[in-house]
């Protein structure tokens, strides 16, 4: 029996529904359809009047998520795509992440924006935006990277009492099994060793991890021994952990998929070297996706992306530093 | 006939693999192109996968309720030799750039990937070897008490022949195996001190100097001063006469002394300690051996006078009291120039009158001093003016 | 429509609604007192910011505040002084808040008319127009979730305010949901300086209520009658299951877009008009031609209203500022996160 990353994120909602009453779902075509990957397939049915499918009005589909919350309810909001959550950016941003600060009321929403590129999705289905919404103080923003954490986080996401933007990796979604589902896992803030090695630490979060992984085990075949740190959440950001694993091996590489400006990995290369500068043997890099938007061909999608091959050749350059 | 395979398609957004629900065409089937042969199933929908080209289908290497993940091979069609053509030239199956592509994993040339530019990569030649010490090393260095140059002597492996960590640990581990003791403050102080002194450009030279006019006059004085305070008066008053001499560079400015304090540096017990004679050009020579008694009693126990522990613009070394004949020292941070004496001995001198060698009692005068500030003629038209005057003690 | 409502009006009993007049008319009274010490306070100096007013709005807010229920939600905007007042805000609020003291409701966070008490169904608008009528329909849907039926929410917006996306987005969802969603549409002419005529180009704003699918009403803004009547009905509409109401009530505005405005820009002839009607001296013209008050009565009720403002005024400047020495910096109500927060 196997459970891809898509399965483990509807049996988290599944879960928190049938075990909170105060959650429902709320998006576009969630309800009889489903939604546009399946996340909420069966849901309607098991759960009636509680998966509700909202006209294609991302800002209200935020706004009525925080009026809810602020009713004392659990609203998901799934985004079909993380893209369009740009339409409800105000909403998150100015209404949702802010309330707590405002009025000491809490906003307890969750967000899920299908993430990241997939094969021939191009410019307007394509995007990783946490580095975005990482910027905004008061959101939460975690990136999962494996089924079991996509499961344990998205009910953590329900529970806290922050706004939590979950960004699910699209690609992830079939490509990724796993035999079970835990019970519990990794508190959400907490980054997680995902492999341990002496000579170099990438830290990477969400689907770039199997790339950083699968860099890992061809850089192995070289005696390059690679520690991955998976950021697990990116805001907030395990910076203990971060700087740990630094400690360990002295060389940092970052990789993420989002664009390289201002982004999760400049925050945590901006923390490595300023809390832990006495830790470096070279100058810390990172890859991100190219800086254009994202490109439609498969080709040109696969190199604007951070691959294996590019991390494997980055950490090889910054090993022989 | 050539065959033309059948593919699994992209079936849609986040779509990896599908399950085959039936076929609905048979091996040696005649099938025109874009003809609906398999049934799948994915978690959106049922949809159905298409033949490339006309032909005759070969073969299916699918069961059905199998699951087969997207680009995987089906099945194939026997087609015409320009169908096939056609298609392995143009239709690539999309590639699952996959979680991991294995791609050029393993090939190291550079043009396999394209590395983002990155300007902080390559190792500035200044900063091969044992010039560079990186963040993490110099943090080891500082939290063991370390100067960079104590690290000089680790032969580095590391790129560039650079000194690893691994390389200074071993080093470290090296040195507590031989024996070793704790440095006096006072010892650290001289090294700090000498330390700062060596970042300028020194140069020294020498000139014999004939002791014998000094050791005749200093008979006419009690107590008598010994040479080192007739060599830091002489000091004194070439200084005053050539100021600039004692500048100091400071940026694009040459800094003169606004009085002319003299040190005279005195051995102690592991290190030396320098008491300063204030407005030296000024004081009578008569009158310094008995400061001089004081001062040295004071270093002894390394307790300098308020108005000896003042800096100085220069040092008078006495070194011949070591027996040295000859040394280069190194003037303070805050000096440009040091002025050593080595020790006196009889030296046959060309007597011009008597066209003969005559012994003579001589010693040799080092100047040391700051390149940026003053160069061989400056410096030697100081050396003359103090030879002089330690010709003629009785000016002093 | 218009029709029904006018037989309504004659059909409500005259005790009774006398009573709700004066009831409204006090809430008037006592929202253009604390905005004339705002004013008075900000040109003083003792305000940061902005200091942004309702006057000649007050009909209208005080209106919706004294037709809505405990129990109820009200997003108020700027110009809703008076429907605070009524829907529950206590006046040292107002003034912790301006002031930016520790003890008030934002704690120095948010100033101004960024204020209310979420939890209790009083919403805290931000500055992004429209942004809150999803909000208060969000609300509404919490409610339903949880079984209460009886519970309509109520917001307002400007002229302007209905331009946004977001307010098309709100009240189409809301018309969707069937929410029991009234949204007050006080049409003041002016958005900021921009007038109506560089707004929209509909006939009449409430004319768009049918292309939502929504009941939609007019009302003279500088009418409590009209506006008492209109709202009374609005709200018995939602609360019975007739789903969103959008009432357009035509002012205007009198006061600048905030203390540091002039609006030189407004059409003077526009003040010759029933528009630009002072609604607070209107209603005193009404209550004496009725004889409900006379002069004498009214200066005891001003004189009252201005003890109630100082009073709450002197409290509020006798309380702590925010302090940045004892500031937590922590904009996560999660303890987890508050805690790792503090350690940093």
């Amino acid at each position: 029996m196997t459970i891809t990353y898509l399965e483990a994120i509807r049996e988290a909602q599944e879960k928190v529904l049938r075990d909170d009453p105060r959650v429902y779902i709320y998006g576009q075509d969630v309800a009889n359809f489903g939604g546009a990957f399946k996340a909420t397939k069966n849901l309607a049915k098991e759960f009636p009047g509680r998966i509700l499918d909202a006209p294609i009005s991302e800002d209200a589909m935020v706004g009525s998520a925080i009026g809810a919350a602020i009713e004392g309810m659990r609203p998901i909001v799934e985004m079909q795509f993380a893209d369009f959550s740009m339409v409800a950016v105000n909403q998150i941003v100015n209404q949702a992440a802010t309330l707590y600060w405002r009025t000491q009321v809490s906003c307890p929403i969750t967000i899920r924006l299908p993430s990241g590129g997939n094969p021939g999705s191009g410019p307007f289905h394509s995007q990783s935006l946490e580095s975005m919404y990482a910027h905004f103080p008061g959101l939460v923003v975690m990136t999962p990277a494996t089924v079991e954490d996509a499961y344990t986080m998205l009910r953590e996401a329900v529970d806290i009492d922050d706004p939590v933007i979950f960004c699910e990796h699209k690609y992830l979604y079939n490509r990724l099994k796993a035999d079970e589902l835990p019970e519990n896992g990794l508190p959400f803030d907490q980054a997680r060793v995902a492999r341990s090695g002496r000579d170099l630490t990438i830290v990477a979060y969400s689907a770039m991890v199997h790339e950083a992984l699968a860099a890992a085990e061809q850089l192995r075949k070289e005696d390059i021994e690679v520690e991955i740190v998976d950021l697990r959440c990116v805001k907030p950001l395990d910076l203990d952990t971060v700087l740990g694993s630094v400690a360990r091996t002295a060389r940092l590489l970052c990789v993420g998929e989002s664009w390289p400006w201002g982004g999760v990995n400049s925050e945590v290369i901006a923390s490595v070297v300023t809390h832990g500068f006495h830790l470096l043997d070279a100058p810390p890099q990172r890859i991100n996706s190219k800086d254009t938007p994202i490109p439609f061909h498969v080709s040109l999608w696969g190199a604007h992306k951070p691959s294996s091959q590019l991390i494997a050749a980055a950490a090889r350059q910054l090993y022989e530093w | 006939m050539p065959k033309v395979p059948i593919i699994m398609p992209q079936l849609g957004e986040s779509i990896a693999e599908a399950t085959v629900v039936r076929l609905t065409a048979k091996v040696g089937d005649q099938v025109e192109s874009d003809q609906e042969v398999i049934e799948v199933e994915t978690n959106k929908a049922v949809m159905s996968v298409t033949t490339p080209c006309h032909g005759i289908i070969e073969s299916f290497n699918v069961e059905v309720n199998e699951t087969y993940p997207v680009g995987n091979v089906l099945g194939y069609i026997e087609a015409s030799v320009e169908d096939a053509e056609r298609l392995s030239a143009s239709q690539k199956p999309a590639i699952d750039q996959g979680l991991v592509s294995e791609l050029h994993l393993n090939d190291k040339s550079s043009d396999a990937v394209s590395l983002p530019p990155s300007h902080g990569l390559e190792i500035p030649v200044d900063d091969k070897g044992a010039g560079f010490r990186s963040p993490r090393l110099r943090a080891r260095l500082r939290e063991l008490g370390m100067h960079t140059s104590d690290a000089g002597v680790v032969r580095g492996t590391g790129t560039g022949g650079r000194v690893t960590i691994e390389d200074f640990e071993a080093y470290l581990q090296q040195l507590n195996r031989l024996p070793s003791q704790k440095a006096s403050p006072m010892r650290l102080a001289v090294a700090d001190s000498m330390r700062r002194s060596w970042t300028r450009p020194l140069a020294t030279l020498g000139v014999s100097v004939s002791l014998e006019p000094i050791l005749a006059h200093r008979k006419t004085l009690t107590p008598s001063p010994g040479p080192a305070l007739y060599l830091a008066k002489a000091v004194a008053i070439a200084l005053s006469e050539y100021p600039q001499s004692a500048g100091r560079l400071v940026a694009d400015k040459i800094v003169l002394p606004a009085s002319i304090d003299i040190g005279v540096a005195v051995e102690v017990e592991d290190g030396v300690m320098v008491p300063v004679f204030a407005n030296l050009d000024k004081q009578p020579l008569a009158e310094l051996p008995a400061q001089y008694k004081k001062f040295l009693q004071a270093a002894k126990e390394k307790r300098l006078p308020q108005e000896a522990a003042i800096p100085a613009i220069a040092t008078v070394t006495n070194f011949g009291t070591l027996g040295v004949r000859w040394a280069t020292p190194i003037p303070l941070p805050s000096e440009t120039l040091i002025v050593g004496l080595g020790y006196g001995e009889k030296r046959p001198f060309w007597d011009e009158k008597s066209e003969r060698f005559v012994p003579r009692l001589e010693a040799d005068l080092t100047v040391s001093f700051d390149h940026r500030v003053i160069d061989g003629g400056q410096s030697g038209r100081l050396v003359r003016r103090i030879l002089a005057l330690l010709a003629k003690p009785e000016d002093l | 429509m218009l029709d029904t409502l006018k037989q309504q009006k004659r059909d409500v009993v005259p005790s009774v609604f006398q009573e709700q007049y004066i009831k409204a008319f006090k809430w008037m009274l006592l929202a253009r007192t604390v905005e004339e010490k705002l004013a008075s306070l900000w040109r003083a100096g003792k305000i940061a910011g902005g200091v942004y007013l309702g006057k000649g709005q007050e009909a209208v807010s005080a209106a919706i505040g004294t037709r809505l229920k405990s129990g109820d939600i009200f997003g108020p905007l700027i110009r809703d002084q008076a429907g605070r007042l009524a829907f529950g805000e206590s006046l040292i609020d107002i003034f912790r808040v301006h002031f930016g003291s520790r003890t008030g409701p934002s704690q120095g966070h948010d100033g101004n008319v960024h204020r209310g008490k979420p939890r209790e169904g009083y919403h805290a608008m931000i500055s992004h127009l429209g942004s809150l009528v999803s909000v208060v329909a969000g609300a509404l849907m919490a409610r339903r979730f949880k079984g209460d039926t009886s519970a309509i929410g109520a917001t307002t917006i400007g002229d302007g305010g209905t331009s946004t996306g977001a307010f098309h987005e709100a009240i189409n969802m809301a018309a969707v949901e069937k929410l029991p969603l009234v949204v007050v549409v006080v049409n003041n002419q002016y958005a900021y300086s921009t007038p109506n005529s560089r707004q929209f180009a509909c006939n009449d704003l409430v004319d768009r209520a049918i292309g939502y699918g929504v009941e939609g009403y007019s009302m003279d803004g500088t009418d409590l009658g009209d506006c008492l009547q209109v709202i009374a009905h609005v709200t018995e509409r939602a609360r019975s299951g007739h789903g969103p109401q959008m009432v357009v009530g035509n002012c205007l505005r009198l006061s600048g877009h905030g203390e540091h405005d002039d609006a030189f820009y407004v059409d003077k002839s526009l003040f010759q008009t029933t528009l630009g009607r002072d609604c607070l001296k209107v209603a005193e013209r009404y209550l004496r031609e009725r004889e409900w008050a006379d002069e004498t009565l009214l200066e005891t009720w001003r004189k009252n209203a201005k003890q109630h403002v100082e009073e709450a005024v002197a409290r509020a400047q006798r309380e702590p500022l925010a302090d940045p020495s004892d500031e937590t910096w922590c904009p996560y109500a999660t303890p987890r996160i508050a805690e790792a927060l503090l350690v940093r």
